[in-house]
């Protein structure tokens, strides 16, 4: 052995070395933080797994064709209610392992980590939940049918939660059931093309059109109902806001070659004709539903212009009419006619627009629009 | 066995890891003492050290490193002490690709010469090359240095241990 070696060996071990040891080991013990190699496992396991749920849950897949808002729930043979209780008790035991781990000893950093995790998720779904419909709602729809044509065409739209299965079946108008198309059944009869039955998607619910082909006694039906509902597969009714209307103002009192260009309700709306004959223009024509979101601006006969305040207005045969309205974004679907009428008939503009979508608002507007 | 008592030791056992450290504390203590100098300190350094290895005994990996961990440790713990004091000396920068210094060892160096002419690093570097008999490249990867490294500072450490032995010669 080298003297060195020696000279290590000779150092004096004090009496009390290991005592000052057990201390040490005791402190530790004390401090209890000794963390088990599987707990910060299964905290991360059961965290991710929730918040992949979740995330499954809120954002989903959009569904190109009839059913599914999200995929995940989608191919799934269970209900929405299954994965709720899935994320709940998910949830519980994410918060119960974690209290565990940490009294245990979990490293401070991953507790805070999986909090974080946690609070995110909480919120994620609070979010999710204040931003769900109770049941689906229907689009408000302002619609006038061609008064010429042997079948018409009905688009009625609807907002329904990401994850709800169902679909519409018919729509119901006390006796008259007219079923919903399928959108391949519609391009195949060539009736309208639309290119799929999710017409716009939102962060929580879908919006999905139902498209119904009636002659014209069935509209007429239609038309004169109070209540008109679309069901859905499992029998649940839908109320529907609707003013629809035959366009038999349409025409006698211009020119019969006057085109009539079609206007987005948001903006400026104009259109010029020539008088057929003389008439007397003594009101503006807005579709009831539509009069918060419409107004009249002026009429130009022959570069006079008039306003609302200068009605009845005289005009000869001959003379050259514009009309001016100005429309905002609306919650409401619309493909109808304004303009101004008198005894002899309707100057009109047609305007189409799609309903400019949130829940909120639309809301407010099916509120505003109770009775109607 | 002593896979045994580390494997006890990681689940929460007490007077397993107990046991276990029993059998290296007289090494780890005499290594503190080098570095602190004196009896009180190194027995701190040594409760330390037992204390830091028993919260994080579930980081070893294997039982073939219990020794060289808990050294580790000792170093770690060792160096606070020192720089609590502010008597720690750092690397000189001056490192540089070397040939191993054979022979070097003698067997008339001075404890007291290690524990007061050499830095932090030089002790590092002399206690575990001649006292824990590791080689070189052992020693550097105990101390995470490049083996050059490690070269450099024992020829250093060497040369400042047979300096002074010349000057008590001469005295």
């Amino acid at each position: 052995m080298s003297d060195f070696k020696r000279q290590l060996d000779d150092i004096k071990i004090p009496e009390n070395l290991h005592q000052r040891s057990l201390q040490g080991i005791q402190q530790a013990q004390k401090e209890q933080r000794k963390p088990r190699n599987w707990l910060p496992k299964v905290v991360a396991m059961v965290v991710t797994f929730a918040a992949i749920g979740f995330i499954a849950l809120s954002v989903g897949e959009r569904e190109e064709q009839q059913q599914q808002a999200s995929d995940f729930m989608g191919k799934s043979p269970f209900s929405p209610q299954f994965y709720w209780l899935i994320a709940i008790v998910l949830m519980v035991v994410s918060i119960i392992v974690i209290r565990r781990a940490i009294k245990k000893g979990m490293h401070q950093k991953f507790g805070i980590a999986s909090c974080v995790m946690l609070v995110l998720m909480l919120g994620n779904s609070a979010l999710f939940l204040q931003n769900q419909l109770t049941k689906p709602v229907t689009v408000p729809l302002v619609h006038d049918f061609f008064g010429g044509n042997v079948a018409h065409a009905l688009e009625i739209r609807y907002i329904i939660n990401k994850n709800d299965h169902r679909s519409v079946r018919y729509l119901q108008a006390g006796e008259l059931t007219l079923q919903a198309l399928h959108r391949d059944e519609l391009q195949k009869e060539d009736v309208f093309y639309y290119p799929t039955d999710t017409s716009d998607e939102g962060s929580y619910q879908l919006i999905r059109s139902a498209f119904f082909q009636g002659n014209t006694e069935e509209m007429q039906v239609l038309i004169d109902s109070d209540e008109v509902f679309l069901v859905l597969d499992d029998g649940e009714k839908l109320p529907t806001t609707l003013q629809i209307d035959f366009d038999f103002h349409y025409g006698p009192i211009l020119k019969e070659d006057t085109y009539m260009p079609e206007s987005n309700i948001e903006g400026n709306m104009g259109r010029t004709g020539v008088m057929e004959r003389d008439v007397v223009l003594d009101e503006v024509y807005i579709p009831k539903m539509l009069e918060g979101s419409l107004a009249f601006e002026k009429m130009v006969v022959d570069k006079v212009t008039y306003l609302k305040s200068d009605f009845p207005i005289v005009v000869k045969k001959g003379q050259q009419v514009t009309l001016y309205f100005t429309g905002d974004k609306a919650p409401i679907d619309v493909n109808t006619m304004v303009g101004v009428r008198g005894p002899n008939g309707l100057f009109p503009i047609r305007i189409y627009g799609k309903a400019d979508m949130g829940v909120t608002k639309l809301r407010e507007e099916l509120l505003r629009h109770d009775g109607v | 066995m002593l896979e045994k008592l580390i494997k006890h030791a990681q689940g929460g056992d007490a007077e397993a890891f107990a046991q276990l450290f029993s059998q290296f504390e007289v090494d780890l203590y005499k290594m503190a003492y080098v570095y602190v100098g004196n009896e009180a300190d190194a027995l701190d350094v040594v409760q330390e050290v037992a204390y830091r290895s028993f919260k994080y005994i579930h980081s070893l990996q294997g039982s073939t490193y219990i020794k060289t961990w808990l050294m580790r440790i000792t170093i770690n713990c060792a160096t606070d002490v020192l720089t609590k004091r502010g008597h720690i000396l750092s690397y000189e920068n001056d490192f540089e690709e070397s040939e191993e210094p054979y022979g070097e060892l003698s067997d008339k160096w001075v404890l007291e010469d290690v524990m007061t002419k050499l830095t932090k690093e030089e002790k590092d570097v002399i206690l575990l090359r001649f006292y824990h008999d590791y080689t070189l490249q052992q020693t550097a990867t105990i101390l995470q240095l490049r083996l050059g490294t490690t070269k450099t500072i024992l020829y250093r450490a060497l040369r400042k241990l047979r300096q002074a032995l010349e000057q008590e010669v001469q005295e």
